[in-house]
Protein backbone atom coordinates (compact mmCIF):
# COMPACT_ATOMS: atom_id res chain seq x y z
CA UNK A 1 0.00 0.00 0.00
CA UNK A 2 1.36 3.49 -1.22
CA UNK A 3 0.81 5.95 1.78
CA UNK A 4 2.21 9.17 2.24
CA UNK A 5 0.88 10.74 4.85
CA UNK A 6 -2.54 11.43 6.90
CA UNK A 7 -5.68 12.12 4.77
CA UNK A 8 -8.88 13.95 4.91
CA UNK A 9 -11.78 12.15 4.91
CA UNK A 10 -15.08 12.86 3.70
CA UNK A 11 -15.73 15.43 6.19
CA UNK A 12 -12.83 17.16 5.05
CA UNK A 13 -13.42 21.00 4.14
CA UNK A 14 -13.37 21.88 0.82
CA UNK A 15 -10.24 22.83 -0.56
CA UNK A 16 -9.12 24.94 -2.77
CA UNK A 17 -7.07 22.14 -4.76
CA UNK A 18 -8.28 21.24 -8.01
CA UNK A 19 -9.68 17.80 -7.73
CA UNK A 20 -7.90 14.64 -9.08
CA UNK A 21 -8.76 14.48 -13.10
CA UNK A 22 -11.10 11.32 -13.19
CA UNK A 23 -8.37 8.90 -14.50
CA UNK A 24 -5.77 9.82 -11.96
CA UNK A 25 -8.41 8.93 -9.28
CA UNK A 26 -9.14 5.50 -11.14
CA UNK A 27 -5.73 4.87 -10.94
CA UNK A 28 -5.40 5.48 -7.61
CA UNK A 29 -8.46 3.88 -6.96
CA UNK A 30 -7.05 1.03 -8.41
CA UNK A 31 -3.64 0.64 -7.01
CA UNK A 32 -5.65 1.21 -3.00
CA UNK A 33 -8.52 -1.69 -4.62
CA UNK A 34 -7.21 -4.33 -2.99
CA UNK A 35 -6.62 -3.19 0.18
CA UNK A 36 -10.13 -0.88 -0.34
CA UNK A 37 -11.76 -4.16 -0.50
CA UNK A 38 -10.32 -5.70 2.54
CA UNK A 39 -11.67 -3.20 4.55
CA UNK A 40 -15.42 -3.24 2.89
CA UNK A 41 -14.97 -7.11 3.03
CA UNK A 42 -14.03 -6.72 7.16
CA UNK A 43 -16.67 -4.64 8.42
CA UNK A 44 -19.41 -6.40 6.34
CA UNK A 45 -17.65 -9.71 7.95
CA UNK A 46 -18.39 -10.78 4.31
CA UNK A 47 -16.32 -11.35 1.37
CA UNK A 48 -19.93 -11.42 -0.93
CA UNK A 49 -20.96 -7.62 -0.82
CA UNK A 50 -17.67 -5.93 -0.95
CA UNK A 51 -16.96 -5.20 -3.75
CA UNK A 52 -20.29 -3.56 -4.49
CA UNK A 53 -19.97 -1.76 -1.15
CA UNK A 54 -16.47 -0.47 -2.82
CA UNK A 55 -17.86 0.64 -5.82
CA UNK A 56 -20.14 2.63 -4.37
CA UNK A 57 -17.57 4.30 -1.48
CA UNK A 58 -15.52 4.91 -4.86
CA UNK A 59 -18.32 7.26 -6.24
CA UNK A 60 -19.22 8.75 -3.42
CA UNK A 61 -15.36 9.36 -2.95
CA UNK A 62 -15.07 10.68 -7.07
CA UNK A 63 -18.03 13.06 -6.68
CA UNK A 64 -15.99 14.59 -3.45
CA UNK A 65 -12.40 14.36 -4.76
CA UNK A 66 -11.86 17.94 -4.78
CA UNK A 67 -11.58 17.35 -0.66
CA UNK A 68 -8.55 14.85 -1.86
CA UNK A 69 -5.22 17.01 -0.47
CA UNK A 70 -2.45 16.30 -3.08
CA UNK A 71 0.74 14.46 -0.82
CA UNK A 72 -1.81 13.00 1.58
CA UNK A 73 -2.57 9.35 1.43
CA UNK A 74 -5.07 8.43 -1.03
CA UNK A 75 -5.63 4.86 0.68
CA UNK A 76 -6.56 6.23 3.83
CA UNK A 77 -9.02 9.30 2.48
CA UNK A 78 -10.52 6.57 0.45
CA UNK A 79 -10.42 4.21 3.03
CA UNK A 80 -12.52 6.71 5.46
CA UNK A 81 -15.45 6.06 2.25
CA UNK A 82 -15.32 2.49 2.41
CA UNK A 83 -15.74 2.65 5.83
CA UNK A 84 -18.59 4.77 6.02
CA UNK A 85 -20.28 2.95 2.93
CA UNK A 86 -19.47 -0.27 4.33
CA UNK A 87 -21.12 0.54 8.10
CA UNK A 88 -24.68 2.56 6.46
CA UNK A 89 -24.67 -1.37 3.96
CA UNK A 90 -24.34 -3.58 7.31
CA UNK A 91 -26.70 -1.13 9.36
CA UNK A 92 -29.30 -1.86 6.70
CA UNK A 93 -29.21 -5.78 5.92
CA UNK A 94 -28.75 -5.87 9.54
CA UNK A 95 -32.31 -6.50 9.79
CA UNK A 96 -32.51 -9.05 7.46
CA UNK A 97 -29.06 -11.19 8.65
CA UNK A 98 -29.49 -14.57 9.98
CA UNK A 99 -26.79 -16.25 11.97
CA UNK A 100 -24.99 -18.71 10.80
CA UNK A 101 -25.12 -21.59 13.28
CA UNK A 102 -21.93 -23.70 12.91
CA UNK A 103 -22.97 -26.85 10.43
CA UNK A 104 -24.22 -29.86 12.42
CA UNK A 105 -21.37 -31.35 10.38
CA UNK A 106 -18.61 -29.72 11.77
CA UNK A 107 -20.58 -30.16 15.28
CA UNK A 108 -20.22 -33.81 14.80
CA UNK A 109 -16.42 -33.97 13.83
CA UNK A 110 -15.65 -32.02 16.43
CA UNK A 111 -17.57 -33.88 18.99
CA UNK A 112 -16.32 -37.23 17.43
CA UNK A 113 -12.83 -36.43 17.93
CA UNK A 114 -13.67 -35.47 21.41
CA UNK A 115 -12.82 -38.22 23.76
CA UNK A 116 -15.34 -36.70 26.18
CA UNK A 117 -17.83 -36.05 23.20
CA UNK A 118 -17.94 -32.83 24.61
CA UNK A 119 -18.10 -29.59 21.74
CA UNK A 120 -15.33 -27.43 23.12
CA UNK A 121 -12.23 -29.65 21.86
CA UNK A 122 -8.72 -28.57 22.54
CA UNK A 123 -6.88 -27.23 20.12
CA UNK A 124 -5.70 -31.30 18.98
CA UNK A 125 -8.87 -32.13 18.11
CA UNK A 126 -9.32 -28.85 15.64
CA UNK A 127 -9.83 -29.78 12.21
CA UNK A 128 -6.14 -29.31 10.66
CA UNK A 129 -3.56 -31.34 10.74
CA UNK A 130 0.28 -31.20 12.21
CA UNK A 131 0.98 -28.93 9.57
CA UNK A 132 -1.88 -26.53 10.04
CA UNK A 133 -3.84 -28.43 7.10
CA UNK A 134 -7.37 -28.71 7.07
CA UNK A 135 -8.95 -31.99 6.69
CA UNK A 136 -11.82 -33.15 5.99
CA UNK A 137 -14.93 -30.78 7.09
CA UNK A 138 -12.60 -27.67 5.45
CA UNK A 139 -15.78 -25.90 4.38
CA UNK A 140 -17.19 -25.93 7.84
CA UNK A 141 -14.33 -25.10 9.38
CA UNK A 142 -14.06 -22.19 6.96
CA UNK A 143 -18.05 -21.58 8.18
CA UNK A 144 -17.22 -21.57 11.57
CA UNK A 145 -13.96 -19.06 11.14
CA UNK A 146 -16.60 -16.82 9.10
CA UNK A 147 -19.09 -17.08 12.14
CA UNK A 148 -16.22 -16.20 14.44
CA UNK A 149 -15.14 -13.37 12.42
CA UNK A 150 -18.91 -12.24 12.41
CA UNK A 151 -19.02 -12.00 16.20
CA UNK A 152 -16.01 -9.36 16.38
CA UNK A 153 -16.42 -5.62 15.94
CA UNK A 154 -16.06 -4.44 12.19
CA UNK A 155 -13.05 -2.37 12.94
CA UNK A 156 -11.87 -5.73 14.85
CA UNK A 157 -12.33 -7.57 11.75
CA UNK A 158 -11.20 -5.21 9.15
CA UNK A 159 -8.19 -5.22 11.45
CA UNK A 160 -7.59 -8.80 10.92
CA UNK A 161 -7.78 -9.25 7.60
CA UNK A 162 -6.07 -6.10 6.44
CA UNK A 163 -3.21 -7.77 8.64
CA UNK A 164 -3.88 -11.26 7.79
CA UNK A 165 -5.40 -11.56 4.34
CA UNK A 166 -2.84 -8.23 3.35
CA UNK A 167 0.17 -8.40 5.39
CA UNK A 168 -0.19 -4.49 6.10
CA UNK A 169 1.71 -3.10 8.91
CA UNK A 170 0.13 -1.91 11.66
CA UNK A 171 0.84 1.58 11.05
CA UNK A 172 -0.60 0.97 7.38
CA UNK A 173 -3.68 -0.60 9.35
CA UNK A 174 -4.20 2.17 11.24
CA UNK A 175 -3.95 4.25 8.64
CA UNK A 176 -6.67 3.49 6.79
CA UNK A 177 -8.73 2.44 9.62
CA UNK A 178 -8.54 5.39 11.23
CA UNK A 179 -7.61 4.38 14.35
CA UNK A 180 -4.32 4.67 16.68
CA UNK A 181 -1.41 2.16 16.12
CA UNK A 182 -1.95 0.64 19.46
CA UNK A 183 -5.62 0.10 19.03
CA UNK A 184 -5.07 -1.74 15.58
CA UNK A 185 -2.35 -4.15 17.05
CA UNK A 186 -5.19 -4.66 20.44
CA UNK A 187 -7.91 -5.93 17.85
CA UNK A 188 -5.80 -8.01 15.60
CA UNK A 189 -4.52 -9.95 18.26
CA UNK A 190 -7.63 -9.93 20.19
CA UNK A 191 -9.49 -10.84 17.17
CA UNK A 192 -6.89 -13.38 16.52
CA UNK A 193 -7.54 -15.64 20.64
CA UNK A 194 -11.31 -15.05 20.00
CA UNK A 195 -11.28 -17.25 16.21
CA UNK A 196 -9.03 -19.79 18.05
CA UNK A 197 -11.48 -19.85 20.81
CA UNK A 198 -14.06 -20.27 18.74
CA UNK A 199 -12.37 -22.88 16.63
CA UNK A 200 -12.32 -24.92 20.24
CA UNK A 201 -8.42 -24.34 21.22
CA UNK A 202 -7.84 -23.87 24.85
CA UNK A 203 -6.27 -20.27 25.64
CA UNK A 204 -4.12 -19.95 28.70
CA UNK B 1 -1.48 1.07 24.36
CA UNK B 2 0.60 3.02 21.64
CA UNK B 3 2.87 0.98 20.77
CA UNK B 4 4.26 -2.69 20.90
CA UNK B 5 6.77 -1.68 23.29
CA UNK B 6 3.16 -1.27 25.45
CA UNK B 7 1.55 -4.36 24.83
CA UNK B 8 0.19 -6.87 27.81
CA UNK B 9 2.19 -9.94 28.23
CA UNK B 10 -0.74 -11.86 26.37
CA UNK B 11 -0.38 -9.25 23.19
CA UNK B 12 3.06 -9.91 23.30
CA UNK B 13 2.57 -13.37 23.34
CA UNK B 14 0.53 -12.96 20.57
CA UNK B 15 3.14 -10.40 18.44
CA UNK B 16 5.44 -13.50 18.87
CA UNK B 17 3.58 -16.27 17.64
CA UNK B 18 2.50 -13.90 14.52
CA UNK B 19 6.03 -12.95 13.38
CA UNK B 20 7.28 -16.64 14.22
CA UNK B 21 4.60 -17.75 11.66
CA UNK B 22 4.75 -15.31 9.27
CA UNK B 23 8.41 -15.81 9.31
CA UNK B 24 9.75 -12.23 10.58
CA UNK B 25 11.57 -13.87 13.62
CA UNK B 26 15.65 -13.92 13.49
CA UNK B 27 17.38 -16.65 13.56
CA UNK B 28 18.08 -16.62 17.37
CA UNK B 29 14.14 -15.68 18.17
CA UNK B 30 13.11 -18.09 15.87
CA UNK B 31 14.97 -20.88 17.42
CA UNK B 32 14.29 -19.95 20.98
CA UNK B 33 10.28 -20.12 19.74
CA UNK B 34 11.04 -23.11 17.99
CA UNK B 35 11.92 -24.71 21.11
CA UNK B 36 9.00 -23.15 23.05
CA UNK B 37 6.54 -24.80 20.80
CA UNK B 38 8.76 -28.17 20.73
CA UNK B 39 8.37 -28.13 24.79
CA UNK B 40 5.04 -26.86 25.01
CA UNK B 41 2.33 -28.90 22.90
CA UNK B 42 -0.36 -26.09 24.33
CA UNK B 43 1.59 -23.29 22.40
CA UNK B 44 2.64 -26.14 19.53
CA UNK B 45 -1.25 -26.86 19.01
CA UNK B 46 -2.11 -22.91 19.38
CA UNK B 47 0.17 -22.19 16.72
CA UNK B 48 -1.42 -24.66 14.21
CA UNK B 49 -4.76 -23.87 14.64
CA UNK B 50 -3.51 -20.42 13.97
CA UNK B 51 -1.87 -21.12 11.14
CA UNK B 52 -5.43 -22.99 9.96
CA UNK B 53 -7.01 -20.17 11.03
CA UNK B 54 -4.92 -17.76 8.90
CA UNK B 55 -4.69 -20.26 5.80
CA UNK B 56 -8.59 -19.81 5.86
CA UNK B 57 -9.38 -16.58 5.97
CA UNK B 58 -6.94 -15.74 3.03
CA UNK B 59 -9.32 -18.58 1.35
CA UNK B 60 -11.55 -16.87 1.94
CA UNK B 61 -10.92 -13.29 1.69
CA UNK B 62 -8.67 -13.00 -0.97
CA UNK B 63 -11.14 -10.96 -2.58
CA UNK B 64 -12.50 -11.04 -6.67
CA UNK B 65 -9.50 -12.19 -9.38
CA UNK B 66 -10.00 -8.60 -10.56
CA UNK B 67 -11.23 -5.62 -9.34
CA UNK B 68 -13.69 -3.63 -11.52
CA UNK B 69 -12.02 -0.29 -12.81
CA UNK B 70 -13.65 2.50 -11.33
CA UNK B 71 -15.56 3.85 -14.35
CA UNK B 72 -16.80 -0.04 -14.89
CA UNK B 73 -17.54 0.05 -11.13
CA UNK B 74 -19.66 3.17 -11.33
CA UNK B 75 -21.76 2.08 -14.21
CA UNK B 76 -22.37 -1.26 -12.70
CA UNK B 77 -23.34 1.20 -9.47
CA UNK B 78 -25.34 2.79 -11.41
CA UNK B 79 -26.96 -0.40 -13.28
CA UNK B 80 -27.44 -1.86 -9.76
CA UNK B 81 -29.51 0.98 -8.56
CA UNK B 82 -31.43 2.09 -11.60
CA UNK B 83 -32.71 -1.99 -10.80
CA UNK B 84 -36.03 -1.96 -12.92
CA UNK B 85 -36.87 1.18 -13.56
CA UNK B 86 -38.75 1.54 -17.19
CA UNK B 87 -36.50 1.44 -19.92
CA UNK B 88 -38.53 3.93 -21.70
CA UNK B 89 -37.26 6.63 -19.01
CA UNK B 90 -33.42 5.85 -19.80
CA UNK B 91 -34.27 5.28 -23.82
CA UNK B 92 -35.25 8.93 -23.28
CA UNK B 93 -32.91 10.21 -21.11
CA UNK B 94 -30.04 8.20 -22.99
CA UNK B 95 -31.38 10.27 -26.35
CA UNK B 96 -31.55 13.88 -24.85
CA UNK B 97 -28.17 13.05 -23.62
CA UNK B 98 -26.40 11.69 -27.03
CA UNK B 99 -28.59 14.49 -29.21
CA UNK B 100 -26.88 16.99 -27.14
CA UNK B 101 -23.87 15.37 -27.53
CA UNK B 102 -24.02 15.13 -31.20
CA UNK B 103 -24.68 18.59 -31.06
CA UNK B 104 -21.93 19.32 -29.22
CA UNK B 105 -19.76 17.38 -31.86
CA UNK B 106 -20.91 18.91 -34.64
CA UNK B 107 -20.61 22.66 -33.31
CA UNK B 108 -17.39 21.95 -32.46
CA UNK B 109 -16.03 19.69 -34.95
CA UNK B 110 -15.64 19.84 -38.75
CA UNK B 111 -18.78 20.02 -40.67
CA UNK B 112 -20.65 16.87 -41.63
CA UNK B 113 -19.11 14.45 -39.70
CA UNK B 114 -19.90 12.90 -36.71
CA UNK B 115 -16.61 13.18 -35.10
CA UNK B 116 -13.89 12.86 -37.45
CA UNK B 117 -9.85 12.78 -36.25
CA UNK B 118 -9.08 16.01 -34.51
CA UNK B 119 -12.51 17.00 -33.15
CA UNK B 120 -12.08 17.82 -29.78
CA UNK B 121 -13.01 15.42 -27.02
CA UNK B 122 -16.59 14.75 -25.91
CA UNK B 123 -15.70 13.40 -22.83
CA UNK B 124 -15.07 15.41 -20.37
CA UNK B 125 -15.19 15.38 -16.55
CA UNK B 126 -18.38 18.12 -16.68
CA UNK B 127 -21.23 18.19 -19.33
CA UNK B 128 -20.31 20.22 -22.50
CA UNK B 129 -21.23 24.05 -23.09
CA UNK B 130 -24.85 23.93 -23.90
CA UNK B 131 -25.62 21.15 -22.72
CA UNK B 132 -29.01 21.72 -20.93
CA UNK B 133 -30.63 18.59 -19.08
CA UNK B 134 -34.25 17.65 -20.01
CA UNK B 135 -37.03 17.69 -17.44
CA UNK B 136 -37.18 14.01 -17.91
CA UNK B 137 -33.39 13.57 -17.27
CA UNK B 138 -33.76 13.17 -13.59
CA UNK B 139 -30.50 13.32 -12.81
CA UNK B 140 -28.71 16.15 -10.25
CA UNK B 141 -25.45 15.27 -10.98
CA UNK B 142 -24.91 15.75 -14.37
CA UNK B 143 -21.46 15.13 -14.23
CA UNK B 144 -22.24 11.23 -13.13
CA UNK B 145 -24.35 11.43 -16.50
CA UNK B 146 -21.77 12.98 -18.38
CA UNK B 147 -17.96 11.94 -17.49
CA UNK B 148 -14.97 10.84 -18.79
CA UNK B 149 -14.01 7.44 -17.58
CA UNK B 150 -11.58 5.87 -19.36
CA UNK B 151 -9.45 6.00 -22.28
CA UNK B 152 -8.56 2.79 -24.87
CA UNK B 153 -5.77 2.18 -22.84
CA UNK B 154 -7.72 1.65 -19.87
CA UNK B 155 -9.74 -0.29 -22.48
CA UNK B 156 -7.07 -2.73 -23.40
CA UNK B 157 -6.85 -4.15 -19.83
CA UNK B 158 -9.88 -6.42 -21.20
CA UNK B 159 -8.37 -8.12 -23.53
CA UNK B 160 -9.14 -8.28 -27.00
CA UNK B 161 -11.56 -11.27 -26.99
CA UNK B 162 -15.36 -10.91 -26.42
CA UNK B 163 -16.18 -13.92 -24.17
CA UNK B 164 -18.53 -16.30 -25.91
CA UNK B 165 -21.85 -15.89 -24.20
CA UNK B 166 -23.91 -18.62 -25.80
CA UNK B 167 -24.50 -20.80 -28.59
CA UNK B 168 -27.86 -20.23 -30.08
CA UNK B 169 -28.74 -17.51 -32.00
CA UNK B 170 -31.29 -15.40 -31.40
CA UNK B 171 -34.32 -14.90 -33.11
CA UNK B 172 -33.78 -13.14 -36.46
CA UNK B 173 -37.30 -11.14 -36.01
CA UNK B 174 -37.61 -10.35 -32.26
CA UNK B 175 -39.11 -6.80 -33.32
CA UNK B 176 -36.34 -4.88 -32.46
CA UNK B 177 -35.68 -3.22 -35.67
CA UNK B 178 -39.17 -1.97 -35.77
CA UNK B 179 -39.48 -0.54 -32.79
CA UNK B 180 -36.34 1.10 -33.35
CA UNK B 181 -37.52 2.70 -36.56
CA UNK B 182 -40.78 3.46 -34.46
CA UNK B 183 -39.38 5.28 -31.88
CA UNK B 184 -36.52 6.94 -33.91
CA UNK B 185 -37.77 7.68 -37.09
CA UNK B 186 -35.54 5.81 -39.41
CA UNK B 187 -34.10 2.46 -39.92
CA UNK B 188 -31.17 0.59 -38.09
CA UNK B 189 -29.14 -2.11 -39.30
CA UNK B 190 -28.38 -4.56 -36.62
CA UNK B 191 -26.28 -7.31 -37.83
CA UNK B 192 -27.11 -10.96 -35.88
CA UNK B 193 -23.98 -10.07 -33.32
CA UNK B 194 -25.30 -6.97 -32.06
CA UNK B 195 -28.69 -8.75 -31.80
CA UNK B 196 -27.31 -11.01 -29.71
CA UNK B 197 -25.45 -8.55 -27.95
CA UNK B 198 -28.71 -7.38 -26.80
CA UNK B 199 -30.55 -10.35 -26.93
CA UNK B 200 -28.66 -12.89 -26.37
CA UNK B 201 -28.74 -16.32 -25.38
CA UNK B 202 -26.53 -15.53 -22.64
CA UNK B 203 -25.28 -18.88 -20.84
CA UNK B 204 -22.88 -17.27 -18.75
CA UNK B 205 -24.40 -16.59 -15.00
CA UNK B 206 -21.94 -13.47 -15.70
CA UNK B 207 -24.68 -11.73 -18.16
CA UNK B 208 -25.14 -7.84 -16.70
CA UNK B 209 -28.99 -6.98 -15.62
CA UNK B 210 -28.75 -4.29 -18.14
CA UNK B 211 -26.51 -2.85 -20.89
CA UNK B 212 -26.76 0.31 -22.84
CA UNK B 213 -26.00 0.40 -26.56
CA UNK B 214 -25.33 2.40 -28.80
CA UNK B 215 -26.36 1.82 -32.32
CA UNK B 216 -25.20 4.35 -34.92
CA UNK B 217 -27.00 4.09 -38.57
CA UNK B 218 -24.64 3.32 -41.53
CA UNK B 219 -24.85 6.30 -43.37
CA UNK B 220 -23.31 9.08 -41.91
CA UNK B 221 -26.40 11.57 -41.72
CA UNK B 222 -27.86 9.24 -39.27
CA UNK B 223 -28.81 10.11 -35.97
CA UNK B 224 -27.27 7.41 -33.62
CA UNK B 225 -29.52 5.97 -30.61
CA UNK B 226 -29.16 4.44 -27.08
CA UNK B 227 -30.45 1.21 -26.53
CA UNK B 228 -30.57 0.27 -22.83
CA UNK B 229 -31.27 -3.12 -22.27
CA UNK B 230 -32.35 -4.55 -18.72
CA UNK B 231 -32.25 -7.96 -18.01
CA UNK B 232 -34.23 -9.84 -15.73
CA UNK B 233 -31.40 -12.17 -14.47
CA UNK B 234 -28.15 -11.71 -13.02
CA UNK B 235 -26.01 -13.06 -15.42
CA UNK B 236 -22.38 -11.62 -16.19
CA UNK B 237 -20.23 -12.99 -19.11
CA UNK B 238 -18.48 -10.05 -21.60
CA UNK B 239 -15.91 -7.74 -20.85
CA UNK B 240 -14.04 -6.91 -23.33
CA UNK B 241 -14.79 -4.19 -26.43
CA UNK B 242 -14.98 -5.34 -30.10
CA UNK B 243 -14.67 -4.55 -33.52
CA UNK B 244 -18.22 -2.97 -34.52
CA UNK B 245 -20.04 -5.54 -36.62
CA UNK B 246 -20.09 -4.42 -40.36
CA UNK B 247 -22.82 -1.29 -40.68
CA UNK B 248 -23.41 -0.99 -37.19
CA UNK B 249 -20.75 1.55 -35.42
CA UNK B 250 -21.40 0.27 -31.46
CA UNK B 251 -20.20 -0.62 -28.87
CA UNK B 252 -20.70 -2.69 -26.14
CA UNK B 253 -19.60 -3.44 -22.90
CA UNK B 254 -21.34 -5.29 -21.09
CA UNK B 255 -19.92 -5.89 -17.53
CA UNK B 256 -21.52 -7.09 -14.70
CA UNK B 257 -24.49 -5.24 -14.19
CA UNK B 258 -22.78 -2.30 -16.48
CA UNK B 259 -24.37 -0.45 -18.98
CA UNK B 260 -22.12 1.02 -20.96
CA UNK B 261 -22.08 3.09 -24.16
CA UNK B 262 -18.80 3.58 -26.04
CA UNK B 263 -19.04 6.61 -28.24
CA UNK B 264 -16.57 5.22 -30.96
CA UNK B 265 -15.80 7.89 -33.75
CA UNK B 266 -13.27 10.41 -32.15
CA UNK B 267 -9.80 10.68 -32.43
CA UNK B 268 -9.40 8.65 -29.75
CA UNK B 269 -11.67 6.15 -28.61
CA UNK B 270 -13.02 7.46 -25.51
CA UNK B 271 -15.67 6.05 -22.94
CA UNK B 272 -18.97 8.01 -22.49
CA UNK B 273 -20.96 6.37 -19.35
CA UNK B 274 -24.11 7.10 -19.14
CA UNK B 275 -26.19 6.27 -16.01
CA UNK B 276 -29.09 7.52 -14.01
CA UNK B 277 -28.29 9.94 -10.89
CA UNK B 278 -29.91 8.79 -7.57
Amino acid sequence: MSASGPGRGPAGEPGAVSPLPPAEFAARFQDAARVLWTIAAGILGDPAEAEDVLQEAAMVAFGKRAQFAPGTSFPAWMASFVRNVARNHARKTLRRATRVEAPAALEELVAGSSPDGGREPGPARAPVDARGVLREGQADFDDRILAGLRELSPDQRAALLLRTVRGLSFREVAQVLGIPEGTAMSHVYRARVHLRQRLGGSES
Amino acid sequence: MSASGDLDPASRAEERLEAWAAGRLDGAARRAFEAELAADPALAARARLQAAIDDSLRRSFAGPAEIRPLALAAAALAARRAGRRRIARLLAAAAVLLALLLAHLRRNGPEGELAPPGAPNVAQGSPPAGFVPAPALDTPDLEAVYRLAGTASEAARFGPELLACGEEEPAADDGLSRTLEQRFGQAFRLSAEARRSLFGPFRSPEWPTAAVFVAFPAGAAGRPVVLVVESEEHHRCCLSPREPPAGLRSFIWPVGKVRVTEITPLAEPRLLYYFEGE
